[in-house]
């Protein structure tokens, strides 16, 4: 033991004073970030829409309610009110129509004249280039709008103007049908409201604080498969390492393999340890100050079901199986580039709970994910969302022993391909060593 | 105590169907320097590796120590592997406390042992620069000083001088003398004779995992006969019929009819007597030199390879 500790110590305090460590720790805050800040910086980075609406409906729509272009006018008027400042999506400007644009009275010619400026060979009077274009036509039976932009793949702007174009064809089909504006305005208030409730709720209502378990499942699920890969990494790097410098040899001339690898196994969970303590303090001291209600109710959603007790535990388990396997494949590899030949399948199969995560948030008691909750290479990453789906303390617990006894199982097949890989007399061949393991 | 520190008795070691070592006995006395010799591939690594316990032999037994189970003793070894065995980011410093550690040792008197025999080999200056900074020869001594911090019984050196410079190959050589002379047990293996032939008490030949000699240094040399050079106004008859020379051939012929001749003596005859002789038949001798075989033309002779075929070199170079 005191000499799986020496390697603990030596493992977990080398990687530590590495540049990788420090990087490794600044990565998921940064690619946390980056996933909410880096859609607003993208879109403000953009100068905003300049559009021209043309509309051709004037003839069609009756003339007691404004005509749509003007409808729109007025409401992205007050939207560019509302979000000056804002970091959110850059406001559209409305720009009066070229005059070939405006001149034309089919959406065909309309459509024609647009393209001009749309592919830079025209530009406005204000020598600006054109952003969009719109041309609406039709009746209130039939209201369509012909949007025009040089970036086909983007929907965003479709999406900006049919919400106000929406409120104001079933504004003005109410007009037609003699209902005032002041019944149409009643009409809009008091709109049905689905109020949901779950027993699983704490009030029976359910809140944000009742869907927080669910969400907290998955951040914890995918916080253990970086941990999981952080540790397991490291500890395939240093294994490749050894190997090279033929420490290896000098550390089983001094210590058994169960030693070696325990000691190796515990400095890069340590390392994992630190990484999580950090993040997870860095995460709660700025939530606490920015946000204490959603402090409370992240506690809480720890708390509930005892989420963060089994997400502990199946951390362990987890971790214990995958960073035996990749410290067995590093001891048969000689260079980086054999790890990376030989980690293909493993990564196939961690990549497999990641893609069913994101849909366990609307469907925890899918078969499917119950299925696979007990596949042992996705269990500790799965069960999580089982726990906080409420699944039952039998089932939860009979997958714990399962996961420990598939985790000792592999650490010992692991410790056996250690030996092997690590004392190979030629080079080492995993393939050849897994055939003869299944022939005995 | 036994008087032997490790024994062999028809140990072989088979991977799939090839032979690493085939029914390999031998036992290296203790506080002696024994030399394990073979060109690449003879069995020699794989042999160290059971002494240490890292490969468990095919058949027969292995005493270290005393010990048949030499992981029992580990702490008791020091073994340095061929090519460092660092971590290249690690300081001297904290190697000899992690290894030193490793065996058993309190980690401050560790360092504290591993910087008294750095200062010795004059490397103090390095005790906290990262091995990746250090020149080989330096690395090596650093390497096996972390081997040694905890003053093993029995010290395990595989190809210790590979790729050193002759100025430290001289300080490795003098600090494994030293080993011997405080006590300790060094076995060591090397393609490289000169080594051997400088340092050892003891050596064990290999070729393709059988061992083809055990013996000291002089008894494998003696294996060999010895050869003469002559050179003279002489005929090959009369340089045949010297005492104890078993056969002669003419190497060149210089002016003024001197020929230069070259003579292998019979085993166990005398070049002093051939000369003796010459001298009182008053044979016309310009020139008589003696040469004694070294262990290279020992190995070629006994495992029957040819000069030029051995991949084994005399002087520092590896094959």
């Amino acid at each position: 033991m005191r000499r799986a500790f020496l390697i603990a110590r030596r493992e977990y305090l080398s990687f530590l004073r590495t540049p990788g460590f420090w990087i490794s720790l600044l990565v998921m805050p940064l690619a946390g970030s980056t996933a909410i800040i880096g859609p607003q910086w993208v879109a403000r980075s953009e100068p905003p829409p300049r559009l021209v609406v043309l509309d051709l409906t004037h003839r069609a729509v009756s003339g007691s309610i404004n005509s749509p272009s003007a409808y729109l006018a007025t409401k992205l008027a007050e939207s560019q009110r509302a979000t000056s400042g804002s970091s959110g999506d850059k406001p559209i400007l409305l720009v009066s129509p070229p005059a070939d644009i405006a001149m034309a009275t089919t959406p065909e010619a309309a459509g024609a004249a647009a393209r001009a400026y749309l592919t830079g060979a025209k530009t406005l009077a204000d020598g600006q280039k054109l952003t969009a274009v719109a041309v609406m036509f039709g009746d209130t039976a039939h209201l369509k709008v012909d949007l025009w932009t040089p970036a086909p793949e983007t929907g965003l702007l479709s999406g900006r103007l049919s919400e106000p174009l929406n409120i104001w064809l079933r504004e003005a089909r109410l007009a037609e049908a003699g209902v005032g504006p002041d019944l149409a305005l009643r009409l809009d208030q008091n709109l049905v409201e689905v109020r949901n409730f779950s027993p699983k709720a704490a009030s029976g209502r359910v809140a944000l604080r009742d869907r927080l378990p669910a969400i907290a499942a998955v951040i914890l699920s995918v916080l253990l498969w970086t941990l999981t890969m952080t540790g397991a990494g490291v500890l395939l790097n240093t294994v490749i390492e050894e190997k090279a410098n033929r420490v290896m040899e000098v550390l089983l001339s001094s210590a058994s393999v169960s030693e070696i690898l325990s000691g190796k196994i515990l400095g890069a969970g340590a390392l994992a340890m630190t990484m999580l303590s950090i993040w997870g303090g860095g995460t709660a001291y700025f939530l606490s100050k920015a946000s204490p209600d959603v402090a409370q109710g992240v506690v809480a959603a720890l708390m509930s079901h005892g989420l963060i007790f089994w997400f502990a535990a199946f951390f362990v388990t987890g971790y214990l199986m995958y960073a035996s396997i990749f410290a067995a494949i590093g001891s048969f590899c000689e260079t980086p580039r054999d790890a990376q030949t030989l980690l293909g399948p493993v990564m196939v199969v961690l990549t497999i709970p990641l893609i069913f995560l994101g849909a366990s948030i609307g469907h925890p008691d899918a078969a499917i994910l119950r299925t696979l909750a007990w596949v042992p290479p996705f269990t500790p990453f799965l069960m999580s969302v089982r726990v906080a789906a409420g699944a039952s303390v039998w089932e939860l617990g009979a997958a714990l022993v399962m996961m420990a006894l598939t985790a000792v199982g592999v650490m010992i097949l692991a410790g056996r391909a250690f030996r092997s890989g690590a004392l190979a007399a030629e080079k080492p061949d995993l393939k050849r060593w897994v055939v003869r393991l299944l022939r005995r | 105590m036994t008087e032997i520190a490790v024994r062999l008795q028809h140990v072989e070691k088979r991977f799939g169907e090839n032979y690493a070592v085939r029914d390999l006995s031998f036992e290296a006395p203790r506080g002696k320097i024994f030399g394990f010799l073979g060109p690449n591939g003879a069995g020699k690594t794989s042999t160290l590796r059971m002494v240490l316990g890292l490969v468990v032999p095919s058949s027969g037994r292995i005493e270290v120590l005393g010990a048949t189970d030499s992981r029992k003793v580990r702490d008791r070894i020091g073994f340095l592997p061929e090519e460092r065995g660092l971590y290249r980011r690690m300081t001297p410093a904290d190697a000899f406390r992690f290894f030193g550690g490793l065996k058993g040792l309190d980690p401050a008197k560790a360092l504290a042992r591993g910087t008294a025999l750095l200062e010795d080999q004059g490397l103090l200056h390095a005790l906290h620069r990262p091995v990746k900074a250090l020149s080989k020869g330096m690395a090596q001594k650093v390497a096996l000083i972390s081997a040694l911090t905890h003053q093993p019984e029995l010290v395990i050196l595989d190809e210790p001088f590979s790729g050193l410079d002759p100025a430290n190959q001289q300080s490795l050589e003098r600090l494994v003398r030293e080993l011997a002379n405080g006590g300790a047990t060094v076995i060591f293996s090397t393609h490289v004779m000169a080594h051997a032939e400088r340092l050892c008490d003891k050596v064990v030949l290999l070729a393709k995992g059988t061992k083809v000699f055990d013996g000291t240094v002089a008894e494998a040399c003696a294996q060999v006969p010895q050869a003469l050079v002559v050179e003279g106004v002489l005929s090959l008859e009369q340089v045949s019929a010297l005492p104890g020379v078993a056969s002669v051939t003419l190497q060149s012929t210089l002016e003024e009819g001197v020929g230069v001749f070259e003579a292998r003596l019979g085993v166990g005859a005398s070049a002093n007597l051939a000369l003796r002789e010459a001298f009182a038949r008053n044979l016309d001798i310009r020139r008589f030199e003696s040469r004694s075989p070294g262990l290279h033309d020992a190995f070629i002779k006994i495992t029957g390879a040819t000069s030029s075929s051995a991949p084994m070199t005399t002087e520092g170079q590896a094959a």
